[in-house]
C-alpha cells in the first residue's frame, strides 16, 4: 500500500470513528422529528367489533357497547369522555370553533393513558321512560351504566326517516397542563337512536 | 301557654319549609366544592407526574394510582348529575386524598429523575470524549509508527547507479 493511501485510511478511520463514538452525545443535543400527535375515540358493539351496535331502541332494554380511548400524543395523558344525550336536532359539538356540544353532561369517564397505549370500558345504556303521544315523543329517563338520568327530551316523528329519533354523544377532552385547562380535542361519536314503541 | 308552644312549633315547621330549598342548594354547593378541590388535585399531580415524565421517571405506578382517583372523581361527577347526592363529598374526598399523595410521590420522582438525568448526561459525555481522545491518540500513534517505518524504508533504499554508456 502505498503511503498516501496509509494516511488516507488512517484519516478516514478517525473521522468514523470520533463520528461514532460523539454520536451518544450528538444524539442528546439533537430531538427527532416528532410523528403525527393524535388521540382517538371509537365506540364497539358488545362483541369488541362495529356489529351489534344499536339502531332501534326499545324501552326497558339494556343496550351494551364499549367506549375506547387511543393515545399517539406522545406522552401520558388525561382524559374525559362526556356522555350526552340529546334529541334529533341537538347540535353536535362544533368542530370549527372547537367547543363541546351545548347539550348536559349525563355520565363521564376519566381515565390516564400512558402514550401508545389504549382504555376500553363498558358503556351500557337503558331508556326507561319514553312516551308517545300525536307524533311526538318523550323521553324522560335513561340509565347510562346503571345510573339513572332525567331528561327532558322531545322529538318529533320524522316521516322521512320513519321514526323517533335522538342522539347520544360522547365527547373526548384532554387536560392541558401548560394552560392548566380541560380543553376539548375535537373528536366525539355519535350513536344515531330511534325509539321504537 | 298550650296556645303558644303550638304557634312556636308551627312557626318552626314553616322556618322548615321555607328553608329547605335553601338547606339542599347550601348541600349542592358543598357536594360541587368537593368535585372541584378533588379535580384540582388530580389536574396538579398530573401536571407534576407529566413533568416527571418528560425528565424520564417511571410512572407507571403512579398513573395508576392517579387512574383510580380519577375513577372515583368520575363516580362522584356522575352521581352529582343524576341528582344523588349522598355519596358524592366522600367519592370526591378520597379522590383528592390519592390525588394529594400521587403529588407528593411524583415531586420525589421528579427530583430524583433529573438527578438521574443529569448524571446520564454527563457519564454519555465522558464516555464520548474518553473514547475519542483514546481513539485520536491510538491513530497518531499508529501515525508515527507508520511515519517512522516509511522514512526508515527510505533511508534503507540504495541508490540506484546508473552507468552512463560514455
Amino acid at each position: 500500500m502505498e503511503f498516501k493511501q496509509k494516511r488516507a485510511t488512517i484519516i478516514s478511520i478517525g473521522l468514523i470513528g470520533i463520528l461514532l463514538l460523539a454520536s451518544p452525545t450528538i444524539a442528546l443535543f439533537i430531538k427527532m422529528p416528532a410523528s403525527q400527535h393524535f388521540s382517538d375515540l371509537y365506540i364497539l358493539g358488545s362483541n369488541h367489533t362495529f356489529d351489534g351496535i344499536p339502531f332501534n331502541i326499545i324501552a326497558g332494554q339494556t343496550y351494551s357497547l364499549y367506549l375506547g380511548v387511543g393515545n399517539h400524543m406522545g406522552s401520558s395523558e388525561y382524559y374525559t369522555c362526556v356522555v350526552k344525550m340529546g334529541n334529533e336536532s341537538a347540535s353536535p359539538p362544533n368542530s370549527t370553533l372547537k367547543t363541546v356540544s351545548p347539550l348536559p353532561a349525563l355520565y363521564d369517564y376519566k381515565t390516564f393513558v400512558t402514550d401508545g397505549a389504549t382504555y376500553e370500558a363498558p358503556l351500557t345504556f337503558q331508556v326507561d321512560q319514553i312516551t308517545f303521544n300525536d307524533s311526538m315523543s318523550q323521553l324522560s329517563s335513561i340509565a347510562i351504566n346503571g345510573i339513572e338520568y332525567s331528561t327532558n327530551l322531545y322529538s318529533a316523528w320524522n316521516s322521512n326517516r320513519t321514526g323517533y329519533y335522538y342522539n347520544l354523544f360522547v365527547e373526548l377532552s384532554t387536560y392541558n397542563s401548560t394552560l392548566s385547562t380541560t380543553q376539548y380535542n375535537d373528536r366525539y361519536v355519535r350513536l344515531i337512536l330511534n325509539m321504537t314503541q | 301557654m298550650k296556645k303558644l308552644i303550638l304557634s312556636i312549633i308551627l312557626f318552626l315547621l314553616v322556618v322548615l319549609a321555607i328553608s329547605t330549598p335553601f338547606l339542599s342548594i347550601v348541600r349542592a354547593s358543598d357536594e360541587t366544592v368537593s368535585i372541584q378541590f378533588a379535580n384540582s388535585s388530580i389536574n396538579q399531580a398530573f401536571a407534576n407526574v407529566l413533568r416527571a415524565e418528560e425528565a424520564g421517571g417511571n410512572v407507571t405506578t403512579l398513573l395508576s394510582k392517579l387512574n383510580s382517583a380519577a375513577a372515583l372523581l368520575a363516580e362522584a361527577d356522575n352521581a352529582y348529575n343524576s341528582g344523588l347526592l349522598t355519596n358524592v363529598t366522600s367519592y370526591a374526598d378520597n379522590a383528592r386524598l390519592i390525588a394529594d399523595q400521587v403529588n407528593g410521590d411524583s415531586l420525589t420522582l421528579l427530583n430524583s429523575s433529573i438527578a438521574e438525568s443529569k448524571n446520564s448526561f454527563l457519564s454519555t459525555m465522558l464516555f464520548s470524549t474518553v473514547a475519542i481522545a483514546l481513539l485520536v491518540i491510538a491513530l497518531l500513534l499508529t501515525w508515527r509508527r507508520l511515519k517512522r517505518a516509511y522514512t526508515k524504508k527510505l533511508l534503507n533504499l540504495k541508490p540506484e547507479i546508473v552507468e552512463n554508456g560514455v
